[in-house]
């Protein structure tokens, strides 16, 4: 067992597939992802602002590398 | 996680109480008010840090600091420790009531017990009767709430809640970007002296002016290349502060706005909007649609799945908001539809008079330079004029309060002779002002450009950037919505199928076919059960209060099994079967054993019953009863462990205590005669109120026994099965002899005299009584399992007898005769 994210909590596993599909999403830098993953650790994805935070620093840089 | 000993201080009723589960289930039994779910408090107390008893409704004025310990303790004596196994690894845990919020364990676990701590705060390890309620006999939306509360749909709301709001913001954000980039273009085209901006049109323009001044064309118009390779015209001999030139290019911009065809453009907006304003005016409820319409989105985002009004907080039965935003919201489409003919007119309209403001603007600055007192005044008022038109179209109440009258759009128009009077001006200005040489004129075109070119680019970029975080953002939105749909319906589906198939095994004798339906309805969640095959209703409209009870403790341990696996094992049943008959309640202690084996159980019960059909069903062995005889303020519960009866007995014994032992052994074969009969279906006389003696119950016990094994024999005799028939032969012969050692059956018939008789034999004596009854009580008793021995039948035709584990198992049925 690790953090509180990781319980297998209902709102963990739709985190989850949310992250899954977004890594799946070529146009979607992964570092946006891992910061997503950071703000849902830290209980902060109830945070409508540090989630634009989140958007709004987003490089723009993809898998494509775009 | 599992609990290994318990140790309570100064809990609501109890003064000190220690107990030791060693992982291994645990029931309480003691009668009401003994302090049974104190014992539930010091759990909750432990995990969670709170009482759940002691707040919610009805519990105004109740604080865990005043009520959660001992009456007269202090905080710091109130405390609960506990020695759990947790992955396989033991340590010790505790909390007191100084510092409730702190759960004091080793530092290497406390990221294991932080999400035990989570779980438990869920409430995903106890149940408790008013649980049961709330899950089954409650309103729909409390039942939702309760269930909710366990998956922690709230946490999930406000995360889709979140992920929308951010979502609005930007694309808010969005709307005003691409506004002020439409503005920057707009200001770009007039700098041009064009209409609408074309990228080949503005570089003829600007190549234009660039070859006025010497410069070659280019081909594309950066604001770095505007002014390349060109030189300032040479220096003027004194500064020109208007330019006529610029001044000539804004009146023609005009005149195209007051041109026939600009005026018959905008006469057709005018005409789309009159029509818009004409079926507001039949139906003014459309004003209020189109006022709502974005409320009405912004709503359906803060929808939660408590039912409430996102915006009055008022609550409403579940799925009644959703419905009512998702009707409003068809009866706004068409004024969806109008509110988008009144935009584009609004756009083409307001295009038109920024146009004339900008031209009006630079008039108004050359009469002023130029002394021109009345025309400037006259320009100042158009301006005036233009600007209330501006404002107006924006602001849509003005808009929507039009009449339909031609005459009401004054207000929307300017004067048409405007062109001709500007051109009166000009020719004022003329004579005032020099000409400027068509060199200065290029290079003061294409310096304005620049800047305006440079406002838009900043425009341009700003845009691209947010719509890039509007994608993104719309992305996240999208895809949460479908990763919580997933979830949900996955998890509701996979729990109303576990949760029908406990009931069924509960029911299985009358609800065989018994199915349900867990779903999300609105904001909240809908179940329905199947009633005997006559179509789902809610669990509480068909079903009696037991099978209503039943329902409550299968949907929360479905629940919690999906919930908590491998990380709580512990789950506390805290009186729940209050409504159960005796069949289900044994029918219930058997599934627990069946299908919860890696959990551990910790139940309080009142009835005697329930835990002596708990202890049958091997759930729990004798030690595992903690019976608790009643309550005392300074002592707490009551408590006398039933280890093992026969142990007990022998400690009294080896104090030569005779009477004590005899006491004991009189209750132990009360209890034991009773479940004896149950579970082998024998016949006792009947007695209306339920109380029957010993001697009632023992003999009809044994004589089932004997009646079972012989039937046992003529069929293993029937199927010729010798070696059995051998092994039964003998069995019963060991039966007849252990009956016989004490003569038991006269010992059941005059209880007065033959019970009373025991306290007069001495230790050694009264052991061989101990020890023929024992034997006797052994017979009942798989010796693999430790389970009661019981009569299963099949059509009311008795086929076995056997016990849980399979090991003891007579068959009953002879061979059919040829």
């Amino acid at each position: 067992m690790g953090s509180a994210y990781q319980i297998r909590s209902i709102t963990g596993q739709i985190l989850d597939a949310l992250f899954e599909q977004l890594g799946e999403d070529n146009e979607i830098n992964p570092a946006l992802i891992d910061s997503l993953r950071e703000l849902a650790k830290t209980g902060k994805m109830v945070d409508s602002e540090e989630i634009i935070r989140v958007i709004t620093t987003d490089t723009g840089v993809t898998h494509e590398g775009n | 996680m599992r609990v290994i000993d318990l140790e309570i201080y100064n809990i609501r009723g109890i003064r000190e109480l220690k107990l030791h589960p060693g992982c291994k289930n645990l029931v309480v039994l003691g009668p009401n008010g003994a302090g049974k779910s104190a014992v539930v408090d010091a759990v909750d107390f432990l995990l969670t840090g709170n009482i759940s008893r002691l707040s919610g409704k009805g519990t105004a004025g109740i604080t865990l600091k005043k009520h959660g310990r001992h009456i007269d303790a202090k905080p710091k004596d109130v405390l609960v420790k506990a020695k759990v196994s947790v992955g396989g690894q033991e340590f010790e845990i505790s909390r007191c009531l100084v510092k409730e919020k702190e759960l004091v364990c080793p530092e290497q676990y406390r990221s294991q017990m932080d999400q035990i701590v989570q779980m438990a705060q869920l409430g995903h390890h106890v149940l408790t009767r008013r649980e049961i309620l709330r899950f089954v006999t409650a309103e729909s939306g409390e039942r939702a709430k309760e269930i909710q509360t366990l998956l922690n749909i709230q946490e999930i709301d406000k995360i889709r809640q979140a992920i929308n709001s951010a979502a609005s913001t930007i694309e808010s954000d969005l709307k005003t970007r691409k506004r002020e980039e439409e503005q920057a273009r707009n200001t770009v085209c007039s700098a041009l002296g064009i209409s609408k901006y074309d990228t080949q049109v503005a570089l003829e323009i600007i190549n234009r002016w660039r070859a006025t001044l010497g410069g070659s064309p280019i081909e594309h118009n950066p604001l770095h290349e505007l002014k390349r390779n060109l030189q300032p015209p040479g220096a003027r001999l004194q500064p020109v502060s208007v330019n006529l030139a610029v001044i000539s290019r804004h009146l023609e911009s005009v005149n195209e706005i007051f041109g026939e065809e600009a005026i018959y453009r905008r006469e057709q907006q005018y005409d789309r909007l009159r029509e818009a304003l004409n079926k507001i005016q039949e139906n003014p409820r459309l004003i209020d649609d189109m006022k709502a319409l974005e409320l009405i989105r912004i709503g359906q985002d803060l929808l939660d799945s408590s039912g409430k009004c996102p915006l009055c907080q008022v609550e409403h039965p579940l799925g009644y908001m959703q419905n009512l935003l998702r009707e409003r919201l068809r009866y706004a489409r068409e004024a969806q539809e109008i509110q988008t003919v009144i935009q584009d007119a609004k756009k083409s309209l307001d295009y038109a008079g920024t146009n004339i403001r900008w031209a009006l603007g630079e008039l108004f600055g050359a009469t002023e330079k130029a002394g021109l007192i009345s025309e400037k005044n006259q320009i100042d008022k158009w301006i005036q004029q233009s600007e209330a038109f501006s404002a107006n179209i924006e602001r849509d109440r003005e808009i929507y309060s039009l009449s339909s009258q031609r005459d009401s759009y004054a207000l929307l128009d300017l004067p048409r002779d405007i062109p001709h009077k500007l051109e009166e001006t000009y020719a004022a200005l003329e004579s005032h002002f020099p000409a400027t040489t068509p060199e200065q004129d290029a290079w003061d075109q294409l310096t304005k450009l620049e800047v305006h070119q440079q406002n838009l680019d900043r425009a341009v970029e700003a845009l691209r950037q947010v719509q890039h975080y509007h994608d993104i953002a719309l992305k996240i939105k999208l895809k949460h919505e479908t990763a919580r749909s997933e979830v949900l319906e996955k998890l509701y589906h996979n729990v109303c199928q576990r949760f029908a198939e406990l009931y069924k095994d509960l029911h299985e004798e009358d609800e065989s076919d018994f199915c349900a339906e867990l779903a999300p309805a609105g904001g909240g969640i809908e179940f329905r059960v199947d009633f005997h095959g006559h179509g789902s209703h809610p669990p509480h409209a068909l079903h009696s209060e037991g099978h209503q009870d039943s329902m409550g403790v299968c949907l929360f341990l479905a629940l919690a099994e999906r919930l908590t696996q491998g990380t709580l094992d512990l789950i506390v049943l805290d009186d729940v079967v209050m409504s159960v008959d005796i069949g289900h309640r044994r029918q219930l202690g058997n599934m627990l054993v069946k299908k919860f084996p890696h959990r551990q159980f910790l139940i309080t019960t009142h009835d005697r019953v329930w835990a002596n059909q708990l202890r049958n069903a091997g759930l729990v062995n004798s030690k595992g009863i903690v019976q608790f005889y009643g309550w005392d303020f300074a002592s707490g519960p009551l408590l006398s462990e039933i280890t093992n009866l026969w142990e007990l007995i022998n400690q009294d014994l080896g104090k030569g205590d005779v009477s004590a032992a005899a006491a004991k052994l009189r209750r132990g074969l009360e209890e034991f005669s009773y479940h004896a009969c149950d579970s082998l279906e024998a016949k006792v006389r009947f007695a209306m109120d339920g109380n029957w003696e010993l001697g009632d119950l023992m003999p009809s016990a044994i004589n089932q026994y004997k009646s079972l094994l012989g039937k046992a024999k003529t069929a293993a005799n029937s199927w010729n099965k010798t070696e059995l028939k051998a092994s039964l032969i003998a069995h019963d012969e060991k039966v007849k002899k252990v009956i016989e050692q004490k003569d038991v059956d006269q010992w059941m018939i005059n209880p007065s005299v033959h019970y009373n008789a025991w306290v007069d034999l001495t230790p050694d004596e009264f052991c061989h009584v101990v020890t023929a009854h024992r034997d006797l009580v052994n017979l009942f008793y798989c010796g693999t399992c430790g389970s009661l021995i019981f009569l299963v039948q099949e059509n009311k035709n008795p086929t076995n007898v056997r016990c849980l584990c399979g090991e003891h198992n007579w068959n009953l049925v002879e061979k059919p005769k040829k």
